[in-house]
């Protein structure tokens, strides 16, 4: 009777399955041992509002920013095979993990033989050594399998965590080779969770499901050939019991396994719901709005109390049920046997060891259901792993580009035209620039005029759907995606900081930057006396370890970061819309040095601030509605301020709100003759 | 991700639970006051845990009777009735067992729902000292995995638990009325089960800690890949950032690693703990069979009764550290619902004789958000009803936190700030918050519509009064703009939308609120000149009728003013308008000159 059917580990969550809650009360490996709430399928996304996104209004009002939505569902079988695909390179661990399978089947199959030759004999010869002898037996055997578990359950944990090692390297290896517009779609949240938790079910898996449902497979068909090889009847009773024993496992799948979804959605809604009560504080105490958020946070707390009252009912009543079966099955087994006994064609021993083999189900029937379930679950995780590692990069290298030679800085846009989705309209139509090296080009416009549109395509974070734009003659197109970006250095507009020291994010973009380097770095964006301050310096980790900056200061450790990059064309998009006035000023005028020798492109709200440009660009509704270039004479910015149009109306709309003092006629620089070349041409400006 | 990041919460505390914990007997007294009012499904409860036990008892001593008394002799009617019996005590252990495990998931989930209720709710009572001492993510891990932690102490732990031990003494006194000294070789086992599986069990939480804080490093790399992906590709610098990855991605592989080793050893230990339990009944009690001091029917029963009896004693062995985790919660639960709000409700509120008028005063105020640090010294300002001021002052001189003890967000050290003669203590904070809001600089969003966002404001306010104030306060004209207008959802846009159309939601939202006073944060940041004159129109709308304070940073903001009120090192430095104090208040002469005048200079 030496049959582990308990022995599986009711607390196995913690050690068995990574990632699952602490162990549960339920026996065997129980519904909280298979991912405790970690994105599963169908798993509210956590993280929402996260989203990278871009700029402001950059895609239009409409642009589509749903989370990445799986396709229909795809059969299981081919998903399958890839799977088990990734197995190959581990051949001889998976034939030695399978022969150690068919071992432990066998072992297992022994002690109630053992036992039934062991009472049957002592029924005969009434000999106690015999008894002893059998014990010994089974002690060594237990050893024996022992061994074999220990050497099977580790060589697949092995196996299943190299496997997935390769899988999650590879699909954020994919995901940082993915462009722009797939992270326009999708969700931080959703994406981490197919990096960590789609595939850490996999480790489930490769690590537990494909042995155990190949051992408990080889049992329970090794137990109905030695039932036959005792007796017909009895192996009767046992494929009696079958239908049972797939009701089972069917109805754990079909009720249980959802009861526990449902409670661990009802969790992340009211984990979110307390985050935004807790986040939103400020705005919940200034308006009084304490009782209602109580009631809101009760109703999604009934709400999971009630589901989770619901799924122990389920629990309560289909968990036992392994048990169940297994009673039923001994007490058949006694009535069935009972009357062999009684009618002498079925020995004592037989009985006997038919019981345990009723007893030793108990594990098979209820890991089985289990493993399925691991299975689905996995499946549903690789569907959405593999969609990530199918998603093609819609910026790649062409087949024959070429290295980007080093970059004088003449840029020219010709007649490009963009949009973000097919359906919607064009962020930009039929736009066109040249920009001789050195010169700095100024894009203005209100927001969502497509001026962060324009300076993403030229580091190729988007190719236009018509025109081309070229780089000293050479279509960027035509060049390696790395040596293109290389010569481009582009402060954008949402700044982002790593989780790391000030100094490493300064040095992000250029790890050989000396100190010195950095040092200067800081001091053109006028952060070396704030940093000098910090007690560690350069080394303060950034966010909420480390100092907490102000959204200034993280702009231009931003900028910092892209000026020591030293490259040939800057981009600066909105580059102190954070930083105030009086640190504005000096950033500029420390920005001005940085410029010269670099083809330049600002855009900028505070239309002072490119008043010196070389090139000013009014862009409204994706299209390039006034421009003017500067001359010896008169400037961009005066040409535009005399042609009276869109342009002269923003900065009167500025000052009117900046000023009481100064009005825009003022600022127009009357006096100054008009060159009829640079005044913007009027067929360009489109009707909203 | 939030089931994530509430997991770090309780590993945080979870370093703990190695120690030796008392439950502090006050914890455990607040418990029990929340379990009495289902004293009696608890009974109940118990009850069914009672038949549990009793038929665990039941089945292999059945079997032996069926063996003994019945096949042994050839009585075939006997056979049949037993196994009907043995049929029916299957039944009857199904059903209790169900009704075990319902009830006392009905009791602990009630329990933790009132628990978390009144955790909620005394939170609420809290200041923002309190909020902004603590985490976010921290003050959820309470509220939710603590919580949950403690509904398994509450009922099904502690029932099963009983049931456990009730099952093991029961077992063993059964197995002695059978036969006395088998069972005392039996206990030889015992010790080697209670021992290897107490020093897995703590192993395998400790390796678990390991695998969780390998994962989360792994959830914290990824999080900084793809939120920082476009910093990585527009400076080509995927390959290190991969590197970084695979780092952390073998850390966490590792961290598995070693605990696939740890569990590859705990199940070959059952196993052969479980035979070792067979083989000494197969050995012993086979030898007395064979001198026959021993029947059959007993040597079956003890077969099935040896595989019940470790059972419970492997969760026996396990049981104490998670009793350790559930006693951590509670003391983190009993601190958090034993925390005393700083700002007390007035026991005797007062109101003015002729209704509220909006006329502020902060008499002789000092405050620091550490008592030894004041950041206002000796603060004295009044401001008559209807009147706007505007703040001046550099970064860090004092005007945010001056605004807050207008919205009593903090209670001064010393002085006091009145609303129309009122000191503030004596006016019930749902009422004072009614009377004066605050427009910060970064607005927060609920993820909810934009619609319901502005209607937080005045939650009586039906769809057209929602929309008149966005129209007034210049919000209208963008939100019509949206895919879905007011039916946006805010969460979402939340990229999308920049800080001054946020500011115009939250100027509609205050407008709702209709406040005798209210507080306008300025943001910073640079907005189009659209958004911007949009601002200043609603800024006007806004104030309208209602004493306004403006923390200024724009020159034009500052003109709206009917009085300029200079603070500098949390003090009030000159008060007046624009010409008075530029003409004879040094302070703002020097902060004119830094802030704003070399700006309107370059423009001219």
């Amino acid at each position: 009777m030496a049959n582990p059917s308990s022995a599986e580990p009711k607390r196995a969550g913690p050690g068995a399955a990574p990632g699952s809650g602490p162990g549960g009360r339920q026996p065997g490996t129980g519904p909280q041992a298979v991912g405790t709430g970690k994105g599963g399928p169908g798993q509210g996304k956590p993280g929402a509002g996260k989203g990278p996104g871009s700029g402001p209004g950059q895609g239009g009002p409409g642009s589509g920013r749903g989370p990445g939505k799986p396709g229909p569902s795809t059969p299981a079988w081919p998903i399958l095979k890839r799977l088990l695909g990734y197995m190959r390179p581990h051949r001889a661990v998976v034939a030695a993990v399978v022969a150690a399978a068919l071992v432990t089947a066998a072992i297992e199959l022994a002690p109630p033989w053992i036992v039934r030759n062991t009472v049957d004999r002592l029924a005969a010869t009434k000999q106690p050594s015999v008894a002893w002898w059998a014990a010994g037996g089974l002690v060594l055997l237990s050893l024996l399998q022992g061994a074999v578990d220990f050497a099977r359950l580790y060589l697949t944990a092995y196996t299943g965590q190299r496997i997935v090692f390769e899988i999650r390297n590879a699909v954020f290896g994919h995901l940082s080779r993915l462009s722009f517009s797939f992270y326009d779609q999708a969700r931080t949240g959703d994406l981490m969770a197919r990096v960590t938790a789609d595939t850490d079910v996999l480790t489930n898996f490769f690590g537990r499901a494909a042995t155990i449902l190949l051992t408990n497979l080889l049992t329970l068909l090794g137990v109905l050939v030695v039932l036959f090889l005792w007796d017909w009847r009895l192996a009767l009773v046992y494929v009696l019991l079958s239908p049972l024993i797939v009701h089972a496992q069917l109805t754990y799948a079909k009720r249980v396994r959802p009861a526990f979804g449902k409670v661990r959605r009802q969790l992340a809604g009211l984990t979110e719901s307390l985050q935004q009560s807790l986040s939103g504080i400020l705005v919940v105490k200034l308006f009084g709005r304490e009782p209602f958020e109580q009631r809101r946070v009760d109703a999604q707390s009934g709400a999971y109390r009630d589901a989770s009252i619901e799924s122990s009912r389920i629990g309560a009543l289909w968990m036992p049920y392994a048990n169940v079966v297994m009673g039923i099955g001994t007490g058949l087994v006694i009535w069935v046997a009972g009357r062999g006994v009684i009618g002498q064609y079925v020995s004592l021993g037989t009985l006997i060891g038919f019981t345990s083999y009723i007893q030793m189900l108990l594990r098979p029937i209820r890991q089985t259901g289990m493993m399925l379930n691991v299975v689905m679950q996995s499946l549903a995780a690789a569907e959405r792993i593999f969609q990530v590692l199918d998603t093609q990069p819609e910026i790649q290298d062409a087949p024959d580009a070429t290295m980007l030679p080093s970059v004088q800085g003449h840029i020219r846009y010709e007649g490009v035209s963009f949009a973000y989705n097919q359906s919607e309209v064009d962020a930009l139509r039929d736009v066109s620039l040249e920009a001789a090296p050195g010169e700095m080009v100024a894009l203005v416009g209100p927001s969502g005029a497509g001026k962060t549109t324009m300076v993403h395509l030229l580091p190729r974070f988007y190719d236009p759907q018509a025109g081309r734009i070229t780089i000293d003659g050479h279509d960027i197109r035509h060049v390696t995606v790395a040596s293109l970006r290389d010569a481009i250095g582009i402060a954008m507009q949402n700044v982002f900081l790593f989780d790391a020291s000030i100094g490493e994010n300064m040095a992000f973009g250029n790890p050989r930057a000396t100190h010195e380097e950095i040092e200067q770095a800081a001091r053109i964006v006028q952060l070396d006396a704030f940093i000098q301050e910090l007690p560690l310096g350069y080394g303060t980790p950034v966010g909420e370890r480390g100092v907490r900056l102000s959204g200034g200061q993280k702009q231009r450790i931003a900028l910092a970061r892209v000026l020591l990059t030293d490259p040939r064309i800057l981009i600066l998009d909105e580059p102190t819309s954070s930083v105030d006035a009086d640190t504005e000023r000096r950033l500029q005028a420390a920005l001005d040095r940085v410029r010269a020798g670099r083809t330049t492109f600002v855009i900028a709200h505070r239309l002072w601030t490119v008043q010196h440009a070389d090139q000013i660009l009014v862009l409204r509704d994706g299209r390039i509605v006034e421009r003017a270039r500067s001359t010896p004479e008169r400037s961009a910015h005066q040409a535009l301020m005399e042609a009276d149009g869109f342009y002269r109306e923003m900065v009167a709309l500025q000052f009117a709100g900046e000023s009481l003092t100064a009005d825009a006629a003022q600022i127009s620089a009357p006096g100054v003759a008009s060159a009829p070349g640079l005044a913007p041409t009027s067929a360009e400006r489109s009707t909203p | 991700m939030t089931i994530r990041g509430g997991f770090m919460g309780r590993l945080q505390g979870r370093e703990e639970q190695f120690r030796l914990r008392d439950l502090d007997r006050q914890a455990l007294r607040m418990l029990w006051r929340y379990v009495k009012p289902h004293a009696g499904r608890l009974a109940l409860a118990g009850l069914a845990m009672l038949g549990v036990t009793a038929t665990t008892l039941a089945l292999p001593y059945l079997l032996k009777v069926a063996v003994d008394t019945h096949i042994a002799v050839g009585d075939l009617r006997g056979l049949t009735w037993i196994t009907v019996v043995y049929l029916g005590v299957v039944g009857l252990s199904w059903l209790a067992g169900y009704w075990q495990s319902y009830l006392s998931a009905w009791v602990g989930q009630h329990v933790i729902y009132a628990v978390r209720a009144d955790l909620f709710r005394n939170l609420l009572r809290q200041s923002m000292r309190f909020f902004e001492g603590e985490r976010v993510g921290a003050i959820a891990s309470r509220l939710t995995n603590d919580v949950d932690a403690l509904s398994e102490v509450a009922s099904s732990t502690v029932l099963s638990l009983a049931n456990d031990v009730l099952s093991f003494l029961g077992i063993l006194i059964v197995m002695l009325t059978l036969n006395v000294r088998l069972t005392l070789a039996l206990l030889v086992v015992v010790p080697i089960v209670v021992v290897s599986m107490s020093y897995l069990g703590k192993q395998m939480r400790r390796v678990y800690w390991d695998v969780q804080r390998a994962l989360a490093d792994v959830n914290a790399g990824v999080e900084q890949g793809v939120a920082g992906i476009r910093v990585v590709q527009s400076l080509s610098r995927e390959s290190f950032s991969m590197e970084q990855f695979e780092s952390l991605s073998l850390q966490n592989m590792r961290a598995n690693l070693r605990a696939g080793l740890l569990f590859a050893a705990v199940f070959p230990t059952m196993t052969i703990t479980n035979m070792l339990g067979m083989a000494l009944v197969l050995g012993y009690g086979g030898s007395m069979v064979a001198r026959g001091v021993l029947s059959v029917g007993a040597l079956l029963a003890f077969f099935a009764y040896t595989y019940r009896l470790f059972g419970p004693l492997r969760e026996l062995s396990l049981v104490y550290n998670s009793f350790q985790a559930a006693a951590a919660s509670l003391d983190r639960i009993h601190e958090y619902l034993s925390l005393e709000p700083e700002l007390a409700e007035p026991a005797d509120p007062q109101q003015p004789a002729d209704g509220w008028r909006g006329a502020v005063a902060l008499r002789d105020v000092t405050f620091g958000y550490q008592a030894d640090q004041p950041v206002l010294t000796e603060v004295d300002l009044e401001i008559a009803p209807g009147e706007t001021i505007a703040l001046v002052g550099a970064t860090g001189a004092g005007k945010s936190t001056l605004s807050k003890l207008i919205a009593r967000l903090y209670d001064p050290q010393v002085g006091t700030v009145t609303l129309d003669g009122i000191d503030l203590r004596r006016i019930p904070q749902r009422e004072l918050h009614q009377l004066v809001s605050i427009v910060p600089q970064d607005v927060y969003l609920f993820a909810d519509s934009i619609g319901e966002n502005i209607r937080y404001g005045d939650l009586t306010a039906d769809d057209d009064q929602v929309r008149a104030a966005a129209q007034r306060a210049q919000a209208h004209e963008f939100i019509a703009r949206l895919p879905q207008a007011y039916e946006s959802p805010a969460g979402e846009l939340g990229a999308m939308l920049s800080g001054g159309q946020k500011q115009l939601v939250a100027f509609a939202r205050a407008l709702l609120t209709d406040p005798r006073v209210l507080i306008l944060d300025e943001a910073t940041a640079n907005v189009d000149p659209y958004t911007e004159a949009q601002l200043q129109r609603a800024m006007d709308e806004i104030r309208r009728g209602r004493t306004t304070i403006l923390i200024a940073h724009r020159f034009s903001t500052l003109r709206k003013a009917d009085r300029i009120v200079v603070v500098a090192d949390g003090r009030i430095a000159g008060q007046g308008t624009h010409e008075e104090l530029l003409a004879t208040n040094e302070a703002y002469q020097r902060l004119y000159q830094r802030q704003w005048a070399q700006a309107q200079a370059e423009r001219s």
